[in-house]
C-alpha cells in the first residue's frame, strides 16, 4: 500500500469518509497510513487534521494550566499521540474504498430507494454532485461537480445553518424523507438523473429558531 | 464548502519529476518539495506527537532536513512511493525523539507538562501555546451544555473513542460528530481571528 494514485483523488464525498474515520479514529493502523500519505499534499484535508490538532493541543495546555479545566494530566501514562497507537475500532479493509463507499452510498441511497418502491438501494461509486452551498447565498447557482458518466444518480449537497433542524426532503410524487445533517452541516440525498428537471423541483425545509424556512433546489438539468 | 472547492482545484505534484530533479541537485526542485510537503508534514509530526509538545517545530525541520539529504542522495529507489517516504520519516523522526526522551528517562511514567520542556529564546511558541489554550477556554465556554464540554475531554484528553463516549454520556454518535465538528470549527474561527491559523 506504498503507490498512491495521487492522479485520481477519491471523490469529495468519499474522502469527508475517509477524513471522518480518521479523525476518529477507526481507521486500522493500514488504513491510517495510506490516509496519512493520501493526505500529505492536500491542503484542504491539512486543515481539518490541524483544526483537530489545535483543539487536542488547546484541551491538553487548558488541562495543564493551574487555573484549567479539570486538572487532567496532558501527558498521563500511555498518551502519546492519537495516530500513533493502534486503533481500537475494528478494522475497515480498504478495498479500494469499497467500504466507506457502500456505507455511505447506502446511507444516502436508502431513503429514496424507498421511496421509489422499496428496492434495494444502489451503491453508486462517483455519482455527479450538485452542492448548494449556504455561504454562496441561497440565490446563488449550486456547484456541480462532474462525476461517472454512466451515473444513474445525482448527489445532492445541501450546506444547512448550524442550528436547521427537522430537515425535510419533498420531491415530487413522494412521500417526504427526514434527512440528516452531517457533521460539516449538509444535507445529502441521492436523485435519479431521470428526475432531474421534473417539475416541481425538489424542496427542503427545515426549521430554524421556531420558523419553518422552504427552499426549492434547482438541480441544472444540462451538467 | 471551502473543503470541496480546494478538492477540486488542487493541482498534484509530480512526485517522479520532483524526485529526479531534487537527486539532480536542482535547488527550486528542493523548494518545491519543501513548499508541496511542509504543512503536511507539521500536520503528521503534529498528530503522531504528544499533545502541545513545544519541540514540534524542531521536529519538523528534522523531518524536511533528513527527506531533503536523501532526496539528494538519491536514496528513494522508486520515486513513485515519496508520499510513503515522506509519511514513515514522519513516523521515525516522531518516535526516535520519545525514544530518546525514554533514555534520559523522561518517559511516559513520568512526563514532564508541556510548559516544562525546553523552550529556549521562543517567546513566538509561547505565544501561540497561550493562544491555544485561551481558545480553547472560550470554546468551552461557548458550549452551552456541560455533557458537550465533557464530550471534548473524554475524548481529546482521557483518548476514550467515539462509542464509549456516546454509552457514557447517553448521546448519539451524531450528536458526538457534531460537538467535534463545531468545536473544531470554531477553534480554527478563533484561531483565525487571532492570526495564528492558516486560511
Amino acid at each position: 500500500m506504498n503507490r498512491l494514485p495521487n492522479n485520481h483523488p477519491l471523490s469529495d464525498w468519499l474522502e469527508r469518509a475517509w477524513l471522518q474515520r480518521y479523525l476518529e479514529r477507526k481507521l486500522s493502523e493500514s488504513e491510517a497510513e495510506w490516509f496519512e500519505m493520501y493526505l500529505l499534499d492536500k491542503p484542504h484535508l491539512i486543515a481539518v487534521l490541524e483544526a483537530d490538532n489545535d483543539l487536542r493541543d488547546g484541551l491538553a495546555l487548558a488541562a495543564a494550566a493551574p487555573s484549567g479545566h479539570g486538572g487532567v494530566s496532558p501527558f498521563r501514562s500511555g498518551f502519546g499521540g492519537g495516530a500513533s497507537k493502534k486503533p481500537r475500532g475494528p478494522a475497515m479493509a480498504w478495498a479500494a474504498s469499497v467500504v466507506a463507499a457502500c456505507g455511505l452510498g447506502l446511507l444516502l441511497a436508502g431513503p429514496l430507494s424507498i421511496g421509489a418502491g422499496g428496492q434495494r438501494a444502489q451503491i453508486i461509486a462517483s455519482p455527479e454532485r450538485v452542492v448548494f452551498d449556504t455561504l454562496r447565498g441561497v440565490d446563488s447557482p449550486p456547484l456541480v461537480y462532474p462525476g461517472a458518466a454512466a451515473s444513474s444518480h445525482v448527489l445532492v449537497d445541501v450546506g444547512l445553518p448550524p442550528d436547521a433542524e427537522h430537515v425535510t426532503l419533498y420531491l415530487a410524487g413522494q412521500a417526504p424523507l427526514a434527512l440528516k445533517v452531517s457533521p460539516d452541516g449538509f444535507a445529502s440525498f441521492l436523485l435519479p438523473r431521470a428526475a432531474v428537471g421534473k417539475s416541481p423541483a425538489p424542496r427542503i425545509e427545515y426549521r430554524r429558531g421556531g420558523a419553518v424556512t422552504s427552499r426549492t433546489l434547482d438541480i441544472p438539468a444540462d451538467h | 464548502m471551502q473543503l470541496n472547492a480546494q478538492a477540486i482545484g488542487q493541482v498534484s505534484v509530480d512526485h517522479v519529476a520532483l524526485v529526479a530533479r531534487i537527486a539532480a541537485g536542482d535547488p527550486s526542485a528542493e523548494t518545491e518539495f519543501v513548499l508541496a510537503f511542509q504543512a503536511g508534514v507539521r500536520a503528521l509530526v503534529r498528530r503522531h506527537a504528544r499533545p502541545a509538545d513545544p519541540i514540534i517545530d524542531d521536529l519538523v525541520q528534522d523531518v524536511l532536513h533528513t527527506l531533503i539529504t536523501r532526496l539528494r542522495d538519491n536514496a528513494l529507489h522508486d520515486a513513485a512511493t515519496l508520499p510513503a517516504y515522506v509519511r514513515s520519516t514522519v513516523v521515525f523522526v516522531v518516535t526516535a525523539e520519545y525514544r530518546k526522551r525514554g533514555r534520559r528517562g523522561e518517559n511516559d511514567s513520568n512526563p514532564p507538562s508541556p510548559d516544562d520542556l525546553p523552550d529556549p529564546d521562543q517567546p513566538d511558541r509561547h505565544a501561540r501555546r497561550e493562544q491555544l489554550r485561551g481558545s480553547v477556554h472560550r470554546v468551552l465556554a461557548e458550549l452551552s451544555v456541560e455533557r458537550d464540554r465533557e464530550v471534548l475531554r473524554r475524548y481529546y484528553l482521557k483518548e476514550e473513542d467515539r462509542d464509549t463516549v456516546c454509552t457514557a454520556l447517553a448521546i448519539d454518535p451524531d450528536h458526538f460528530h457534531r460537538v467535534l465538528h463545531r468545536a473544531r470549527t470554531r477553534m480554527k474561527e478563533l484561531l483565525l481571528e487571532r492570526g495564528i491559523a492558516n486560511a
